[in-house]
């Protein structure tokens, strides 16, 4: 094959031949055809747009490199702020240690920040209630169990309640970070990342997601799903993954295999009994995709199992 | 956006930011190409327009992925022609000379010896496109690929090489027996 043939006199007559006759060739994709795939390529840039802010536009560029840096900069400073103050604004009474000892256990109060987040505290006393148990001591003998002064712990707890994250709430974001360790140990199937109405506060909630994003097999399901990989789906679905569990535009395995025309993928799920009703973020149903691809065979399917 | 004169990689940087009026573009522009790359190479019209929509869902999805200094009609005519293969892999459908069988090559290779005798006269076609048709599909499978692409993807030789990881020469003989067979094929509607 590599021996070349002699010269075609002119190969441009056959190409010109061969565009004449093209021409005339009045075979054409199907409009439904050029209706799905224009209808699948919308609704990605869709999904783009809404996901990211847009390359072309320096300026969003810029604000999206320096803001960042900005406010990082000024929580670091804060930071140092709250944890070097207080040190000159403890009051350093030792008299009164004697009697403190002497005088009765001070009113339970609660303690905003003693497991939470440093936070803005509104008065020297909030501060020091910051700070570790090192100055416990000398709380201790600043405190007097005077009305005076537990008015104002009241005072300044209640200034600074908004700010803190109170015990019982840290208390349940450590309790539920520990199941979700336990479960990541056990292989569990439910990943914390998808259980939106947990209890953990979303800055807890989100860090121990990225920890366990590697072995989350919600995700792991929505890709098979999506890939229509029916021997990786079937393993999947054996462990009892959360079939409802939906990435960051609110989309089920269901949809994704919908989405893709993955219509052994969509049996499957529906068999192990998703939600044929599950919409996305903006209330698009799996009927819905189906329907807009024109896949009849995943519309009809779908409506077998209650979709509407 | 209308059909503009903006270039195939420009259009498709604004379809990864989210614009999906520059995709319906490029649509346009390129759909009839593509279509007439893989029908006239898988057997039948059904399989080519499931090809057609795996090709165009995934230079969707892809887009984001597409690096910018690239010629779009090269990177949109290797994943066609990516998505035509796997295809004949999984059901097993293309045509090729191989599947026609070298007896169909033999007939042609006598009807062109006999100069009263048209190649294409001797099987009944119903017009010209389908008689351009039969003639790709006398060609052997590697001819009949890089003379789509090149007509059909507008691509140098270079770029059909790459496309199908053939080195330059053999490229360009393919590409010239392809012609030299298909002028011969084709003659009486010259």
């Amino acid at each position: 094959m590599n021996e070349m043939p002699p010269e075609a006199d002119h190969p441009e007559e056959v190409d010109e031949l061969y565009r004449r006759i093209s021409a005339r060739d009045g075979s054409r994709p199907s409009e439904q055809l050029r209706r799905a795939v224009l209808a699948h390529a919308a609704q990605l840039a869709g999904e783009r747009s809404r996901s990211r802010p847009r390359p072309a536009d320096p300026v969003s560029a810029r604000r999206a490199v320096w803001r960042p840096l900005a406010f990082g900069a000024l929580a670091a400073a804060a930071l140092g702020g709250l944890m070097i103050a207080p040190r000159f604004m403890i009051p350093r009474t030792p008299e009164t240690a004697a009697e403190s000892v002497a005088a009765p256990p001070p009113r339970e109060v609660p303690q905003p920040s003693a497991q939470g987040l440093p936070s803005a505290p509104a008065s020297g006393l909030a501060m020091e209630r910051a700070r570790p148990s090192r100055a416990a001591d000398e709380r201790a003998a600043a405190r007097t169990p005077a009305a005076k002064d537990t008015a104002q712990e009241s005072a300044a707890y209640q200034a600074t309640a908004p700010l803190t994250q109170p015990p019982q709430a840290a208390g349940r974001a450590q309790a539920a970070d520990e199941v979700a360790e336990a479960r990541l140990a056990a292989a569990a199937p439910r990943a914390r990342r998808d259980s939106s109405a947990s209890s953990a506060p979303p800055a807890l909630a989100g860090a121990a997601a990225d920890a366990n994003r590697a072995a989350d097999p919600s995700a792991a399901l929505r890709r098979a799903a999506e890939d229509g990989d029916l021997a990786g789906l079937g393993a999947l679905l054996e462990g009892h993954p959360d079939l409802e569990a939906r990435d960051s535009l609110g989309r089920t395995a269901l949809l994704l295999a919908t989405l893709h025309g993955r219509l052994d993928a969509v049996e499957a799920l529906l068999a192990h009994g998703a939600d044929p009703n599950a919409a996305d973020s903006r209330g698009t149903t799996p009927l819905q995709t189906a329907l807009a691809a024109d896949q009849p065979l995943l519309s009809e399917l779908l409506k077998r199992h209650g979709a509407r | 956006m209308t059909d503009s004169a903006e270039s195939d990689e420009v259009l498709m940087q604004r379809y990864a930011g989210g614009e999906a009026a520059a995709f319906g573009t490029l649509f346009r522009r390129h759909e009839l190409r593509v279509w007439r790359y893989l029908e006239r190479q898988v057997v039948n019209r059904s399989s080519a327009e499931e090809v057609m929509q795996e090709v165009w869902f995934a230079v969707a999805r892809d887009a984001v992925h597409f690096e910018r200094h690239s010629c779009f009609s090269a990177w949109l005519f290797t994943i066609a022609r990516n998505r035509m293969i796997d295809y004949s892999r999984r059901h097993r459908l293309h045509l090729s000379l191989d599947s026609l069988g070298y007896e169909a090559q033999a007939v042609v290779q006598q009807l062109t010896t006999e100069p009263s005798v048209g190649p294409l006269a001797a099987v009944v076609l119903e017009d010209r496109a389908q008689a351009l048709k039969q003639a790709l599909r006398q060609l052997p499978q590697e001819q009949r690929d890089a003379f789509l692409l090149q007509i059909e993807g507008d691509l140098s030789v270079e770029e059909v090489a790459a496309i199908t990881r053939a080195s330059f020469e053999t490229t360009k003989s393919r590409l010239r027996y392809a012609r030299l067979k298909l002028r011969e094929l084709l003659r009486e509607y010259a």
